[in-house]
Parts: structure tokens; C-alpha cells; sequence
């Protein structure tokens, strides 16, 4: 997830997640050190005598967003990845979802389906704006969620719920003006692809339909 | 409208009960989307198919019984022939990969589309093999597609499909000198207007080369 998107969570829910983040970093000892800390304003100063001034307000404002709470590192719970400039990740670490999955309880089961809900507005979103911008090759996407007629039209009220959400997300940064391109679709959806590969987790799905041949799901609210 | 973010979305998306409908209504639409996904912007041209292939693993390993994992399933699969064509690989059976689904599908008409879906595809596959200017080939694909694949999609009412497959006869009854129907043109038009309707570019730009074909006869 990203800061921005846990942004929004803060504006839409009211949660803190900054809080809640800063205390599970602060309550553990950080298993590897930062990997950078951020240049100080003497240093930025020197730099800037043999840099030109927009490459200087540049470092200026990265110093800035790094000397936000959180700094790119690898923590106990989580991961804080920086892979552009002014964007942070943040990803749980390998060891808390191997740990979380072994013991499987219906509150991971609930999270998973919440998850589960949440990527299929996603990838609906990803699908409208890459049909919006007819940003594909129409030989490639034959036979694929792209097409809208025949055997591949869909319709359903769950389908209409989470397209009305879909419509919702954006994938390019409020500050941008621009339209939105391929090229932003494609950096968001690296961004999600972990995401989209732990849509595949059969012992929590089987939880989630009550087992093998089973009618019943085991997992209720 | 303020742009929200997809996981604050969570809390709001899950206010009822959690059955496995539910779970159905989500992987029909997660797992096509997917794949698909991964074929318009991966890198990585397998993907696609290992996304296909992982979602028909798990649908059988969770065994569901349920016309909309049966019908899911035979999309996966379709989606992977789609796949095998557009990277011109080799395509073990065509009518193995979706007929032991087939009895499982209890409307009629999805069965037709995807009986079409097929014969289709074969359609294709047929005229990748060909060797270009192979008049007895063309022949062959053509009655392929006007006498099985037409008569597939009878009283269906489905004009995507229905301009697709014209399209492709005409193309072919073109490069065969064939044409001899007057109302050629007017068909034409109609197809033109329904490939302008499903926004696919590429299929008018075929659809207006024919007719512009026509029009220097």
C-alpha cells in the first residue's frame, strides 16, 4: 500500500494509521538499519552551490517528505520501500505473513475475503481506464475480461456495487493534472502487483466456501 | 468527488454475510480480470497464462459445484487458447479443454456462445496454418465459418459476434473474388456501427478496408 492510498484511509475512515504504523516500528527494534537518513540542510546548502536551483527546491522537497515519520527501510513488521521519488510503500514483512498464515483464524479468513473484494474494485478500475484509453492491443485481449459482448458479458449486483467503487479510484496523483496514460496504469498496477498475486491463497479460499464439497461456509460475521 | 482509496473501501464494501455466493461473485470477476491484467501490462508475456492457469488449479481444487465456476472455468480456458493464438504456440485440443465443462452449463444459449467461442478459435487456428494464397484452405475456413460457426450463433442476438464472424467471411470472400450479394455494402455499414458501438478500432479499420475494397470492384 502506499502513502497516499493509506492517506486516503485516514481521510475516508477516520483511522490513524500513522499512529498505529509509528508505534509497531517504535515497539520493535529495527531488524536492519535505514538504508539512507536524509541529507541535513547544511549539507543540502553545500549541494546546492554546484547544483542549479530547481534541482535544489528538488532536494529540498525529497529532504522534506523523508523527514516525514517514516523512512524507507526494512522494519520487524514491515517493509518501507521507496521506489520513486516522493512515494513510499509499505509492505508487510515476509516473516508476519508467513506467521499470520499458519495459524489461520476467521479474522484472517474475513480479511482475506475483504481483501479479495477490494482487488476485484481494483482490477475493475484498471479495467475501465485501460478501455477508457483503449490502451491495448485488440488481438491480445480477445477472449479476456476487456471484452463486453456475448459469453463475456457480465452483470450482476455485485458487479454493479463494486463498479460504482471502481469509479472512484484513481490511479494518477491528485496534484497531476494531466490525463491519465498507459504509462501511469502501468506504474500503478507494478505497484499492485503483489497484491494481485496473493489473490490466489487456496487454504484460506477453502476456508472461505466451507471446504471441499461443503455448502456451508465456515466463515460468518 | 473526492478520489477514494481502494482499501478504505473494505470496510464499507463488507456489510453482509460472507457465503460462498459471495465468494463465487467475487472470483468470477477477479479471476478473469486478472489475467487479463497481467496480459495488457506485464512484461513478462507467461503471466498471463500462469494467472489463467492458477484460477482453474484453485476453482478444482475448491471443487464448488456451480454453473457460474463451470462457466468461469470455461472462460480461463478460452482465455488461454486466446493466449496460445495471439503467441501463435501450439494448442493440444481445442474441444478438450472446454467440453468435459459443457454438461454442467444448463442455459442454452451460453452453451451456443461457447460452442461459437470453439468453433472460432478453430477458425483461426486454421487460417494461422495456412499457407498464404492457398485458395482450397480459404475455401475451407470460409465454409467453416459460414456453415458451423453462422449457424452457432442462430437466435442468439448477439451482434458483436455476429458482425465479428461477417467481417472475417467477407475478408475472405473478398480475397476469393467471391462476392456476388448486393447488399454487401449495406451489411458492411451495419458492421461498421457495431464495432463503432464496442469501441474496437481495429475491427472497424478492418470492417472500412473491405468496404473501401468493394467500392474499387
Amino acid at each position: 500500500m502506499s502513502y497516499r492510498e493509506l492517506e486516503e484511509i485516514t481521510q475516508e475512515s477516520g483511522f490513524d494509521w500513522k499512529l498505529t504504523l509509528s508505534n509497531l516500528i517504535q515497539s520493535q527494534k529495527e531488524s536492519t538499519p535505514n538504508l539512507s537518513e536524509p541529507p541535513a540542510d547544511g549539507k543540502l546548502s553545500l549541494l546546492g552551490a554546484s547544483n542549479s536551483k530547481p534541482r535544489l527546491n528538488k532536494l529540498r522537497s525529497r529532504s522534506q517528505f523523508f523527514n516525514s515519520t517514516f523512512r524507507p527501510g526494512h522494519y520487524f513488521w514491515l517493509e518501507i520501500i521507496n521506489p520513486s521519488e516522493e512515494e513510499l510503500i509499505f509492505r508487510p514483512a515476509e516473516i508476519v505473513r508467513t506467521v499470520l498464515y499458519e495459524n489461520i483464524d476467521s479474522d484472517l479468513v474475513r480479511a482475506e475475503f475483504e481483501k479479495l473484494e477490494s482487488m476485484a474494485s481494483i482490477a475493475v478500475a484498471f479495467l475501465d481506464n485501460v478501455k477508457a484509453i483503449h490502451g491495448y492491443h485488440e488481438k491480445m485481449i480477445e477472449n479476456s475480461a476487456i471484452c463486453q459482448h456475448g459469453l463475456w458479458h457480465y452483470e450482476s449486483n455485485f458487479y454493479q456495487k463494486i463498479s460504482k467503487i471502481s469509479k472512484q479510484i484513481k490511479f494518477n496523483y491528485p496534484s497531476t493534472q494531466s490525463t491519465l496514460t498507459l504509462k501511469d496504469l502501468q506504474s500503478a498496477f507494478e505497484r499492485h502487483d503483489s497484491n494481485f498475486r496473493s489473490c490466489y491463497n487456496l487454504s484460506l479460499h477453502h476456508q472461505l466456501v466451507g471446504g471441499e464439497g461443503s455448502n456451508d461456509s465456515n466463515f460468518s460475521l | 468527488m473526492i478520489p477514494i482509496s481502494p482499501y478504505s473501501i473494505l470496510t464499507k464494501l463488507f456489510d453482509s454475510l460472507a457465503t460462498k455466493h459471495q465468494f463465487i461473485e467475487v472470483v468470477e470477476i477477479l479471476w478473469l480480470a486478472i489475467p487479463t491484467l497481467y496480459k495488457v501490462f506485464s512484461k513478462d508475456a507467461d503471466n498471463a497464462a500462469f494467472f489463467a492457469s492458477k484460477g482453474i488449479n484453485c476453482l478444482n481444487e475448491l471443487k464448488i459445484i456451480d454453473e457460474k465456476i463451470t462457466l468461469l472455468r470455461i472462460k480461463l480456458r478460452l482465455f488461454l487458447i486466446g493466449t496460445e493464438i495471439s503467441a501463435q504456440t501450439n494448442i493440444k485440443s481445442l474441444q478438450q479443454t472446454v467440453e468435459p465443462y459443457q454438461p454442467e452449463i444448463n442455459d442454452k444459449r451460453l452453451l451456443q456462445l461457447i460452442n461459437f467461442e470453439l468453433l472460432f478459435s478453430r477458425a483461426k487456428l486454421e487460417k494461422r496454418k495456412l499457407n498464404s494464397g492457398s485458395e482450397e484452405g480459404l475455401k475451407s475456413i470460409l465454409f467453416m465459418l459460414t456453415n458451423d460457426c453462422e449457424k452457432m450463433l442462430k437466435g442468439t442476438k448477439c451482434e458483436f459476434e455476429a458482425a465479428k464472424l461477417n467481417l472475417w467471411i467477407w475478408e475472405i470472400t473478398l480475397q476469393l473474388d467471391l462476392v456476388s450479394d448486393s447488399s454487401f455494402k449495406q451489411k458492411l455499414d451495419h458492421c461498421i456501427a457495431t464495432f463503432q458501438k464496442y469501441k474496437t478500432i481495429k475491427l472497424e479499420i478492418r470492417a472500412q478496408i473491405c468496404l473501401a475494397k468493394l467500392s474499387l470492384k
